[in-house]
């Protein structure tokens, strides 16, 4: 079930709305002014969208807006304003500062539900997308692993094996010693390579095969 | 008549007991957000003015009040304008409008909408 936050001040309106909502099959939690809001915030209760009424006393919707603005964005939590009718330009302000969506009063009940659906399903799609792009780069990060990684490591191995049942050939340890150093070098400088890639802002790939991807450490 | 009876059935014609329950809440504060308004023009605080007209403006809204709301509505924008000509008789007429609403809206019956 989704968490919606109703922070109007107006109690009438805010029982309302609320009791629609939940007859909707949403759970509201309710806050009646900007600093409730904000409190809800602050003991991180999960919460999917806020309806916040523009016209509050002490702390208005717009200034709440800005300070949720500042920690989340537009997809990590939808804002739907509610305004009077006659209050546009306080629609264009509060859209100008993030606000997702607006809704008036009296408020019609399809009408919420219906921005309230869509804005929760983008979202919901936002987060998924997200959620698919970062199992894609750790399994691109993955492969890469296995594919730079592996055949220096198997060369280090195997040369190493060779020089532990041989100790006493000479000859043979002072041939491979350095293979195995050169071996180990180049993994080092793939660990530093991908651990610059996950410090930059943008992670590239290419295709390594059918449905694999490998990140682009040059 | 200062209620719209059409958008009141469109509101609440599927919620009478939320209509209900919200009718008390409003018969029972409406004193006091009256009382807000009045203060806020003795005091000549124009952003009280403003903000407790608009509150009353809203729930009038929600009510589907004509009249009642217009001149709410008419206060709030007093209060932005720090203007307080006219408000105390505005007032006065919002004050038996609010009560005229209460009285049709609890003599109300809702007929389904289609």
């Amino acid at each position: 079930m989704k968490n919606i936050l109703l922070v109007d001040d107006d109690q009438i309106n805010n029982k309302m709305l609320t009791k629609k909502l939940e007859k909707k099959g949403y759970h509201v939690i309710q806050a009646y002014n900007g600093k409730e809001c904000l409190e809800i915030f602050e003991d991180n209760i999960t919460i999917d969208l806020v309806l916040l009424d523009i016209m509050m006393p002490d702390l208005s919707g717009s200034e709440v807006l800005k300070r949720l603005r500042k920690e989340k964005s537009q997809f990590e939590l939808p804002i739907i304003m509610v305004t009077g009718k006659s209050d546009t330009e306080d629609i264009v302000e509060n859209l100008r500062l993030g606000a997702n969506d607006y809704i008036v009063k009296p408020v019609n009940i399809e009408v919420a539900e219906a921005r309230v659906k869509t804005q929760l399903a983008l979202s919901d799609l936002q987060k998924a997308n997200l959620k698919k792009a970062e199992l894609e780069t750790a399994h691109a990060m993955i492969v890469t692993y296995n594919h730079e990684i592996n055949n220096p490591l198997t060369i280090a191995m195997g040369l190493l094996r060779k020089i532990l049942k041989h100790p006493e050939d000479k000859e043979a340890v002072e041939k491979n010693a350095p293979r195995v150093a050169k071996s180990l070098t180049r993994i080092a400088e793939i660990v530093k390579k991908i651990e610059a890639v996950s410090l930059g802002n943008e992670v590239k790939s290419s295709t390594y095969a059918k449905d694999d991807k490998m990140v682009n450490l040059d | 008549m200062s209620l719209d009876t059409n958008e009141l059935n469109l509101m609440f014609a599927d919620d009478p007991e939320i209509f209900e329950e919200i009718l008390i809440d409003f018969e029972n504060s409406k004193d006091k957000m009256i009382e807000e308004i009045s203060s806020a023009i003795e005091s000549k605080n124009s952003e009280a003015l403003e903000i407790s007209a608009h509150t009353l403006k809203g729930v009038l809204a929600t009510f589907c009040s004509v009249k009642g709301k217009q001149l709410a509505f008419e206060l709030e924008q007093k209060g932005r304008e720090k203007n307080f000509d006219d408000t105390s008789e505005k007032l006065e007429l919002l004050k038996s409008d609010v009560d005229e609403l209460i009285h049709s809206l609890k003599s109300h019956e809702f007929s389904k909408v289609a």
